[in-house]
């Protein structure tokens, strides 16, 4: 069963095109299209879904994880307009512009090695397993959120607005460090669009907490006058990202993809090439 | 044949996904320089985080359940509710160091959701602010107005719940003053609390929650309500009472006047009172210490790891013999 349909408009008229999701004009652009388009749209949309149900979980599993000690009353742990700014601004547009940009490998690289293209066909972006671990990841990382905060304020005087200041920055600067930590080529839009995005979210909260008629105001200049607000915001990113660091670096030694191999080849120059062995396909260049 | 070029699309770095980029590889001396800097920077300061809590004195008394008098102890709920009944309760304090000043005296609640969801949407802004606003109460129910429809200022269950247990302190004879002044954030006082908003019909009839109010003060100066106000996160919180300026020596006993007004015996609730100091990170509390602490020993322990790991199981990086067809070759 064909996944997607491609009709080459020609000779024979253009009824092929008309039926079909792409269309081209001759033969041999069959190759680019699927060779590096093909890829790149594979493991940016693999990437893409899983990244999208961590972002999205993790802000949530926060304000689960705030309602067992409300008394069951679903009191919202991060302020109402936060939580409306946080998947239209605080972290869209990092998530768009990643999703459009980010190449794993040159075009160079996937014409001259056509069986890069079995990543795909292996499933080596998008998985049930890799989608189960995203989600323990993800549930390791909200309980890193919710609870250093909890258990630092715990017995404390924090009123409600400023520990939802804390949750609600120390999300967004984890969820944009976890995409900057997987982003593969980093271009002038990726920075501006992480790092503004972070930058937008403080002016953002600043803002909020500045208008009198809302319940938290004032609360984000009361809160980072704490050392323990500093403390907490940093001690949480490097304990929620470590697992996922470390794990990431051992598999991308110990059993590394393809992918891998050929990213590094690309950057410390060694020839992809292991004497002696036949490549099935003649490489088509441009 | 010029029509031929006519469809191609304009060319710019960006449609062509040609956009000069840095493309990092994390090498395996970059993962244990990263490893270790995060351990040597977390280590240090969970130690001086550690340090600094331990340097807070603390003194914490319990005096719900001590303060209700034998006769009533299987009946504390009708005790506290009787206006008649003697709430004057006087509790010893060991202190165990010196304490310096300023000395901050909190009272501490436990097993209290201020953070309940109807509990926190019941209060007015408007009215807090603007006395021309008072019948503004439609968040206030069940506390908005008396039963002849007359407003109630400030409306609300969070002002109805006043807290109002009162401490004297005195030590060695002499009565230690607790200034009462400036406990209440700037911002609320200014902004928050009209200046020209007198209470009003406030906790007249029908159940009695908390403490009274008097109507000859403005609201941005009951900083008592100010206070409670700011509705707290976790159901074990505590709120400032007052401060002392003067040191308390140690090995000292602090006589501790209450009043027991406060009735949290109906719902299982819990009264401290906490006579603490601050440092850098706020009041005693080693967890953050600890938590940097385990998360550097932890980042330093995967880096030995991952250097015994790179030293018996090295891969020279872009090794081609590691390409899955590579691996499984094909025989033509």
């Amino acid at each position: 069963m064909a996944d997607v349909g491609i009709g080459i408009s020609g000779q024979e008229g253009r009824q092929a095109v008309m039926a079909s999701d792409f269309a081209m004009g001759q033969f041999r652009f069959l190759v680019p299209l699927l060779l590096v388009h093909g890829h790149w749209n594979y493991q940016r949309m693999g990437y893409m879904i899983l990244y999208n149900f961590y972002r999205n979980a993790v802000f949530v599993l926060v304000l689960f994880w705030y309602v067992l000690f409300t008394g069951f009353t679903l009191t919202t742990a991060i302020t109402e307009w936060s939580s409306v700014l946080y998947s239209v601004l605080y972290t869209s547009v990092p998530t768009i512009v990643i999703a459009i940009l980010d190449k794993d490998l040159s075009r160079r690289s996937l014409l001259t090695y056509p069986q890069l293209y079995g990543d795909g066909q292996r499933q080596e972006s998008y998985s049930s397993t890799l989608f189960w671990l995203t989600i323990a990841d993800t549930l390791w990382q909200s309980i890193v959120v919710f609870y250093v905060p909890f258990f630092a304020y715990w017995k404390s005087d924090i009123d409600g607005s400023s520990l939802g200041d804390l949750w609600t920055l120390t999300v967004v600067f984890l969820v944009n460090i976890h995409l900057a930590m997987d982003v593969i080529r980093w271009t002038w839009i990726s920075d501006a669009s992480i790092w503004g995005s972070i930058i937008a979210t403080c002016i953002c909260v600043i803002i909020i907490d500045v208008i009198p008629m809302l319940p938290g105001y004032w609360a984000i200049f009361d809160l980072v006058s704490k050392g323990s607000f500093w403390i907490c915001l940093l001690g949480i990113q490097i304990a929620a990202l470590f697992p996922r660091f470390g794990i990431k670096m051992f598999i991308q030694h110990c059993k590394p993809s393809d992918i891998q191999i050929a990213r590094e080849a690309d950057k410390f120059g060694n020839s992809m090439e292991l004497t002696g062995q036949e490549i099935e396909m003649n490489p088509s260049r441009r | 044949m010029d029509h031929k070029n006519a469809k191609k699309p304009s060319y710019s770095r960006f449609s062509q996904q040609e956009l000069p980029a840095w493309k990092p590889i994390l090498t395996p001396g970059w993962v244990i320089a990263s490893f270790i800097t995060i351990g040597a920077l977390f280590v240090p300061i969970g130690l001086l985080a550690w340090s600094a809590s331990d340097n807070v004195v603390e003194i914490s008394d319990r005096y719900d359940e001590a303060c209700v008098p034998d006769d009533f102890s299987s009946n504390a709920e009708s005790f506290i509710q009787n206006p008649d009944t003697e709430k004057t309760c006087i509790r010893n304090l060991k202190v165990p160091k010196k304490l310096v000043a300023p000395i901050f005296v909190y009272y501490q609640l436990e097993n209290f959701y201020q953070n309940h969801r109807r509990f926190v949407k019941s209060k007015s802004e408007k009215q807090l602010r603007n006395p021309e606003d008072e019948n503004d109460m439609h968040s206030c129910y069940p506390v908005a107005n008396t039963a002849d429809d007359k407003p109630i200022v400030p409306c609300g269950l969070i002002a109805w719940s006043l807290f109002n247990d009162t401490y004297k302190l005195s030590t060695r004879g002499k009565q230690l003053t607790i200034d009462k002044k400036g406990i209440a954030w700037k911002s609320d006082t200014e902004a928050k609390f009209g200046s020209n908003v007198f209470p009003k019909n406030f906790q007249k009839e029908g159940l009695i929650g908390g403490g009274t109010l008097d109507e000859r003060i403005p609201l941005s100066e009951q900083e008592d309500l100010i206070v409670w106000m700011r509705t707290a996160a976790l159901p074990k919180f505590r709120k400032l009472y007052g401060r002392i300026e003067t040191d308390i020596e140690a090995h000292d006993t602090i006589k501790v006047e209450i009043e027991n007004n406060y009735n949290t015996y109906k719902f299982g609730g819990r009264k401290k009172l906490v006579l603490s100091t601050t440092t850098w990170i706020g009041g005693k509390n080693d967890f953050v210490g600890m938590a940097y602490v385990s998360v550097g020993g932890i980042c330093l322990f995967l880096a030995i790891n991952f250097i015994l790991l790179y030293v018996f199981r090295p891969r020279r990086l872009g090794d081609p013999s590691y390409l899955s067809w590579n691996r499984h070759p094909i025989n033509a």
